[in-house]
């Protein structure tokens, strides 16, 4: 019975809760003993609050039974990436560096989750301090890939992308500063829309770099990626029924030039790209600046800024760090202020180019990951296989950008595709994705196995 | 790594426990520095040019 409900979106769960097919206590109970029955391997959460999750649902159940429910997020089970505060819960970002007592207060976004009535489930698995990569070597372990145990699940919401593909829970907030809400999207096959910069509030987000950091969605599609986008405060007008006309940039030297994507990528992109012009919109090639460029003025930036916030901790006591994370963040050391106002500059440049090209298309596609997740007990493979993506450059510009399932490998692992709109144009880019997603068909399921 | 050209750098910026501990974490960080700025087209010194033309340090 627990898998019937696991599969239930945010969407369904409204409609169901509003017929009385089952209460958000029943369907709540149903997630608890997926999440007892697979989490133990999965790793997923790192914390659980049963009893704040209960008592939520029960009292959404009484909106319901009194036909006054707060909306679509009424009842539905949440988890949050454990770098977003949650009054009640420790913030840990996944390290053992953070002092460890409940913060006093939600994070904005959660705050607008529980008044649109969500169930917050718990805190969700991270990279440490949503950098590095999947560290064996911190309090907590890392998330795996529900579509195989022995694989990484992207990050650094990693939790965030394993839980919602694995059906714990119907959605997760997670964050995104260089693709850290689309690589796990795209790794474990579910949807991940990082919105525009400044598109939802990070008051109460642990910071990793301010002038980069996005908070962002993960679901298992592209209208509940609306709805709990705009249950957070976010704006996108409601999916377009059709999109027939629309200009689709298809910008295929990031994966064809600029880096070069497995066959089963690229051929899966070629897909998309056919499915969208079936569905009448017309796909034009792009040129946009070269992912090196993207790429280094993504990591200079975080790199400084970074550093600036973990410096005393960095000097001190460097080896309470993951390995992964002390790599990450100590070249912010050698950053002078040259490299980071250089890099801040050619972000202005680089920005002005996407802004040119979208004067002449209404979304980007383009490849998310190169190829599909390589294990997660291999560090060098993953440290090569990070650099192979194509996330930094709506990460430096701040536009829109959507990373979801583009079919499935020979090996059985989700291949992804990307998209990305015009600044505060969600609705349009998520109408695309949309289009995608009803050619593609419904996601399939992980076979949770390992 | 052979090349020591990080050591000074790292100890002005007060990571004598992490030259201590961990070394080649250090050096491939100021490394990394030196590639991306070559990329950035921010000037570098001539003094550190082979981290710029040998990516693989």
């Amino acid at each position: 019975m627990s898998e019937d409900h696991a599969w239930l979106g945010i969407g369904q769960l409204a409609s169901a809760f509003r017929e009385g097919r089952f209460t958000p206590t029943e369907h709540l109970e149903h997630r608890l003993a997926r999440i007892d029955s697979i989490d133990p391997q999965l790793c997923a959460f790192i914390r659980l609050d049963r009893e704040g999750a209960r008592r939520a649902a029960r009292e959404a159940g009484a909106r319901f039974a009194a036909g006054k429910p707060r909306g679509p997020l009424d009842g539905v089970p949440i988890g949050i990436k454990d770098v977003i505060d949650v009054a009640g819960l420790p913030t840990n970002c996944h390290s053992r560096l953070m002092p460890g007592g409940p913060a006093t207060k939600d994070a904005a976004v959660v705050a607008a989750l529980r008044a649109g009535g969500a169930v917050i489930v718990g805190k969700l698995a991270t990279h440490e301090f949503a950098i590095g990569g999947p560290s064996f070597d911190l309090p907590y372990p890392p998330a795996r890939n529900p579509w195989n145990f022995d694989h990484h699940p992207g990050g650094s919401s990693s939790g965030a992308g394993a839980a919602v593909a694995a059906g714990l829970v119907s959605g997760a907030v997670g964050t995104d500063t260089a693709g850290s809400v689309r690589n796990p999207a795209g790794a474990c096959g579910v949807v991940g829309l990082k919105p525009t910069l400044g598109a939802l509030s990070r008051a109460g987000v642990f910071p990793l770099a301010w002038s980069l950091d996005h908070v962002g969605v993960l679901t298992r599609s592209v209208a509940d990626a609306r709805l709990l986008h705009c249950a957070m405060g976010g704006h996108a007008t409601a999916l377009h029924r059709a999109i027939k006309g629309l200009r689709i940039g298809f910008v295929r030297h990031f994966h064809n030039r600029d880096m070069i994507a497995e066959p089963e990528t690229a051929a899966a992109l070629d897909r998309v790209a056919s499915a969208l012009e079936a569905a009448g919109a017309q796909v034009v090639p792009v040129e946009l600046p070269p992912l090196d460029l993207f790429a280094t003025i993504n990591r200079v930036i975080l790199q400084a800024e970074g550093f600036a916030l973990h410096a005393a901790n960095l000097r001190a006591r460097p080896m309470d760090f993951a390995a992964t994370t002390r790599a990450a963040l100590l070249p912010g050391a050698f950053t002078t202020a040259e490299d980071y106002l250089t890099a801040q500059r050619r972000r202005s440049e680089v920005f002005a180019a996407v802004e040119a090209v979208f004067a002449a298309v209404d979304v980007l596609l383009c490849a998310n990951s190169m190829e599909p997740s390589c294990r997660i007990d291999d560090p060098a493979e993953i440290a090569r296989s990070y650099m192979l993506n194509a996330r930094a450059p709506f990460s430096v510009t701040g536009h829109p950008a959507l990373a979801m399932m583009a079919g499935l490998s020979a090996m059985g692992l989700p291949l992804s595709v990307q998209f990305a709109g015009r600044l505060r144009d969600e609705g349009t880019l998520l109408s695309v994705a949309a289009a995608w997603e009803s050619a593609m068909g419904p996601l399939p399921r992980p076979p949770i196995t390992r | 790594m052979d090349d020591d050209r990080f050591y000074e750098p790292a100890l002005a910026q007060g990571l004598a426990v992490a030259l201590e501990h961990c070394p080649d974490a250090v050096a491939a960080a100021f490394a990394l520095v030196i590639r991306q700025r070559a990329i950035l087209g921010v000037c570098t010194d001539p003094a550190i040019e082979p981290f710029v033309l040998d990516p693989a340090r």
